[in-house]
């Protein structure tokens, strides 16, 4: 009797181990990979605007305070991230990449660079870590930004890394002319040109 | 077998009660670093800005064409208003709570004159104001904000699109007056 007593304890403690371990991981698995399990897709491009959004998850809660981000209210605009090109292809600096597409129903908007470790690529001068659409050069309605290393033609956005990196697009302002869901806005494409070690 | 099924039993829904406990503790437990990083010896009314251009550590996010005036309010001591006679190639201007949960926004095309004026007051507020229908002349050229909370911070961001508009943004953002209102109004 005393034998079986100790027995159902010692499973009701490994199993408290368990679910404590079990839960603890799988909260932490969750929030680290919130933006690839709740980032609502669009293309290549997620949309981090929920964060911060008082009708957030608890999920989105939870990511926004170990995240540090800068919040952005639904009516100053709407920020992408794209880790991926169009190709669902890994962001991978050894290539090149030209984001195209049509004029984004916003006031302005901005296109920068992260590392993995989400802080902005620094530049050495005079390239910068980022463009904005006033100093871009568009072809009608359209426009097409070279990311890549080596010189582009037209616009070119200077990546000085190595490894992988990440695309933040910001849209400005898009409330007056748009939906506040983000639903309508149009996001360019991101394509592979070609590689160095290719 | 019957006490293997049990520990097995209970140690998925003790992982799941784990699990939810977590993730709705972190916004409780955690101090919010945005909050408190920037609120660091920064009381009510004080002046901080950041530059987008400028790799920060603490606060993730920063566009390197922006720079950002941060002011904390404290509804305690009555309304709180964000006022600026000068303006920017381009601003917005957001509230938050203490939790970094945005509570407001607006953008320069919304504002009158594309000037800075916004009026915060406590969500208790509005009735008694909505009842004596007072203020409305010192409401009349401010976008008045009635917030869910008693403190927290507003966030202006200012384009700088290049450095001829250097100083102009950094005369905006300081001269953003971010103070309580003069009492009477």
């Amino acid at each position: 009797m005393r034998g079986c007593e100790l027995s159902r304890a010692t499973i009701v403690v490994l199993a408290l181990i368990a679910a404590f371990a079990g839960g603890t991981a799988s909260a932490a698995y969750v929030v680290s990979n919130w933006l690839q399990i709740y980032g609502q897709q669009s293309g290549p491009w997620k949309r981090l605007s929920t964060i911060g959004q008082p009708n957030a998850d608890p999920y989105t809660r939870a990511y926004n305070h170990i995240s540090n981000l800068m919040p952005v209210g639904g009516a100053e605009g709407q920020i992408y991230l794209a880790e991926k090109d169009s190709a669902n292809q890994v962001l991978d600096a050894a290539c090149t990449y030209l984001v195209a597409g049509d004029t984004p129903a916003a006031r302005l908007f901005t296109l920068r660079m992260e590392g993995p470790d989400g802080n902005t690529i620094a530049t050495p001068a005079p390239f910068q870590s980022a463009l904005h659409s006033d100093g871009l050069v568009f072809a009608g309605t359209t426009f097409s930004i070279g990311v890549s290393t080596s010189a582009q033609p037209g616009n070119w956005l200077y990546l000085p890394t190595d490894g992988t990196f990440r695309l933040i697009l910001t849209y400005y302002d898009v409330a007056v002319i748009n939906d506040d869901t983000g639903n309508s806005t149009r996001l360019p494409a991101i394509t592979k040109v070609g590689c160095d070690n290719a | 077998m019957l006490k293997l099924t049990y520990g097995i039993l209970l140690s998925f829904c003790g992982a799941i009660l784990v699990h939810i406990s977590i993730i709705f503790l972190i916004p409780r437990l955690s101090d919010q670093r945005v909050t408190a990083h920037l609120q660091a010896g920064n009381p009510a009314g004080d002046v901080v800005i950041l530059s987008g251009s400028q790799n920060n550590s603490t606060v993730r996010g920063l566009d390197p064409f922006f720079r950002y005036r941060v002011c904390f309010f404290d509804l305690n001591d009555g309304a709180f208003q964000l006022v600026s006679n000068g303006t920017a190639a381009f601003f917005s201007a957001n509230l938050l709570s203490q939790s970094g949960e945005v509570l407001f926004s607006i953008t320069d095309r919304q504002t009158i004159n594309r000037k800075l004026n916004v009026e915060v007051r406590a969500l208790a507020e509005q009735q008694r104001l909505s009842q004596v229908a007072a203020d409305e002349t010192a409401l009349a050229s401010a976008v008045p904000v009635y917030v869910p909370v008693s403190n927290g911070y507003a966030i202006v961001r200012a384009f700088v699109p290049d450095q001829s508009w250097s100083a102009m943004t950094d005369e905006f953002l300081t001269g953003i007056e971010c103070q309580p209102v003069p009492a009477g109004n």
